[in-house]
Parts: structure tokens; sequence; C-alpha cells
């Protein structure tokens, strides 16, 4: 899980430079929060992998967030914070409009709190 | 400089303050999370001991009450009891870690002479601390304060001696100036700061270095 850990680490760092371009007001909402969703998975990968022995793979979300929020302590925040993240993804992605700063800034805190959460449990 | 307590705290271990055994260990895994574990699925996440002495240890407690086991098909499935009156000290135990982020932010909250930010940095950051680590604090001192203001001073020295004595493990408080941060030695702290802080006090943002404008040219 070291590899995956470190994949997490490597998006929340492209996702902290974005951050900063953001803040200087240039349009970057809809690529921060593609690789905060993608560090937020990898981070949820970790938290399940460490916590339960297994980490749900392929795209069921759902389970996903099921699985990180029987954690303890602190499971139904994590489970929340990714359920948020996987919510934009799609928006992030395919929706013609692009997401705002106040969105994006949502994305990053709580990919932020998920790799954390991975990276010292 | 000797600690001021002589038994320190195991982040990764939080159970062995009270139960320094495979039994503690287990516990631990069980406590982690509300799901019904295999003995195998148990000895996965510790990632110590046998598989067979794991299974030993979770009968063990089965017949103290405080972990069930249900038998599905030919698998034995453990998972604690959390009626068992002993369930919520088990539970607190295991999150000793969110306990002292959650007393330093309560206490740092509540300084008179507040810090630009603070973090928590360094091994019990990772949750990578055994009792020979030290609790790492990275301090960004105010604007306007002086290092000598004896209310700063005092605020510190309590810190790095209360967190001492919460954890067991040495409390080591390292501060800068915001202008300290384009050292690019000091940088090199900010780097790790940012990579694996957990915030205690103010947004992390702090620890950007003002960007450099760049000037256009036609």
């Amino acid at each position: 899980m070291r590899g995956r850990l470190r994949k997490a680490e490597q998006f929340l760092s492209v996702a902290e430079g974005l951050q900063c371009q953001s803040e200087e007001g240039e349009e970057v909402g809809d690529a921060l929060v593609t690789v905060c969703v993608h560090a937020g998975i990898a981070a949820s990968d970790v938290l399940c992998c460490k916590a339960l022995g297994h980490y749900v793979q392929g795209d069921d979300h759902q389970q996903a967030v099921s699985e990180i929020s029987k954690i303890t302590p602190g499971g139904k925040e994590l489970g929340k914070d990714l359920r948020a993240l996987l919510q934009m993804k799609t928006l992030a992605a395919y929706a013609a409009a692009p997401i705002g700063a106040g969105e994006s800034k949502r994305a990053w805190r709580k990919a932020r709190s998920l790799v954390e959460a991975a990276r010292s449990r | 400089m000797s600690s001021i307590v002589d038994d320190a705290m195991d982040f990764r271990r939080p159970l062995s303050v009270v139960a320094p055994t495979l039994d503690g260990d287990v516990l631990g895994v069980l406590a982690g999370a509300h799901e019904e574990f295999t003995g195998r699925r148990i000895h996965q996440v510790l990632g110590r001991g046998s598989e067979a002495g794991v299974r030993k240890a979770a009968d063990r407690l089965v017949e103290q009450g405080i972990v069930t086991r249900r038998q599905a098909g030919q698998a034995k499935l453990y998972s604690l009891n959390r009626n068992h009156l002993a369930a919520g000290c088990i539970e607190g135990l295991g999150s000793l870690r969110e306990k002292l982020i959650k007393k330093l932010k309560g206490v740092v909250g509540k300084w008179e002479t507040p810090p630009a930010y603070m973090a928590l940095f360094g091994s019990v950051a990772r949750g990578e601390a055994g009792p020979q680590s030290d609790l790492d604090l990275f301090v960004l001192r105010p604007p306007g304060t002086l290092a000598s203001n004896p209310v700063w001073q005092e605020q510190l020295a309590k810190l790095e001696n209360d967190a001492t004595v919460w954890t067991g493990n040495e409390a080591r408080i390292v501060q800068f100036r915001v202008k300290d941060l384009k050292d690019p030695e000091v940088r090199k702290i900010v780097r790790e700061v940012q990579r694996e802080g957990v915030p205690i006090y103010g947004d992390p943002s702090r620890l950007r270095l003002p960007l450099r404008k760049v000037r256009r040219t036609a």
C-alpha cells in the first residue's frame, strides 16, 4: 500500500499547486477537482487496507464509501469526504460548466483530510 | 536532556499502554472498524505475530466477552463486542493519537498570543511513532512577536511540558519567523511539514512563499 499512498501524496501535491493558481484567479477548478478525486480514492484504498485488510476494487463508489465508513474513529466523516469527492468527479470531468473556486477548494480540503488520515493511521 | 517521564507511548500500538501483548494488538484491530474479521484478516491488518497466535488471542478475548465470534460456514468471524462495558475504554485507547491532536488544538486555540501557524509533524504525525520517538511541533511565530516575549515563551514552555506528560514522548518545538520561510534550510523542514504535517492552528497556506510577480513583456 506504500505505492498507493505515494500516489495519493503525489496527486495532493499537484492539487496544492493548482490551489495556489486558483487563489491567483486562474480557472483551474476542473483540473483541481479531478486530481483531488484521484488523491481521495487512493487515500481511501490505503485507509481500508490498513483498517479492514482489503479495499474495494473497481468502480463501485457506494461500496467504497460504505467500507471506509466502517473505520473507527472518524469513518463516518471520511465516508462523507469521499462521497462528496466522488459526486464532484463527473461534474469536473464531463460537465460543460466550469467548477468554481469555492467548490474546488472544498474538494482540496476533503482530499487533504483523506490523505492525512491515510498517512497517519 | 532527559525526559520528564520514563515511559512513552507507542502510537503504532496504542493499546499497549495497558495491554502490551498480542491480545492488546488484536483488540486494537477489532476496535479500528465496525466490521467482522476472520483470524487471517486480523493477522493481515496487524502484520505481526503468527496467524495461529492471533486466532488464539482472539479466542481468549471471546472467553472474556469483549470479543464476539460468529461461525459463517468454515470461517470464524470476530468483532469487538461494542455492548461490553469495557468497549468504550478500548475504543478510546485505540484513538489516542486523535485525542492528542484534539487536545493540542484545544490548548493552542486558547493562547493569548496565538501562532501564525502550528502543525504536528514527524513520526507522530505519520502514525509511526514508537516509545523512543519525539513529539515534533512546528510553530510559525506571528509577525510582531519577539521570541523573547514572556507570554510567548511561557506558552511554548508549558505546551512542551504538558504534551510530554500527556504521552510520555518528549515534545520538541521548532519555531520560525514568517521571514525565515525563505531560508533554504528552513524550506526543507517546511516541505516536510507541508507533506505530512497535521495542522493544529491556522491555515497551511501560511507556509507558502509569496508568488514572484512576473513582468509581462509585449
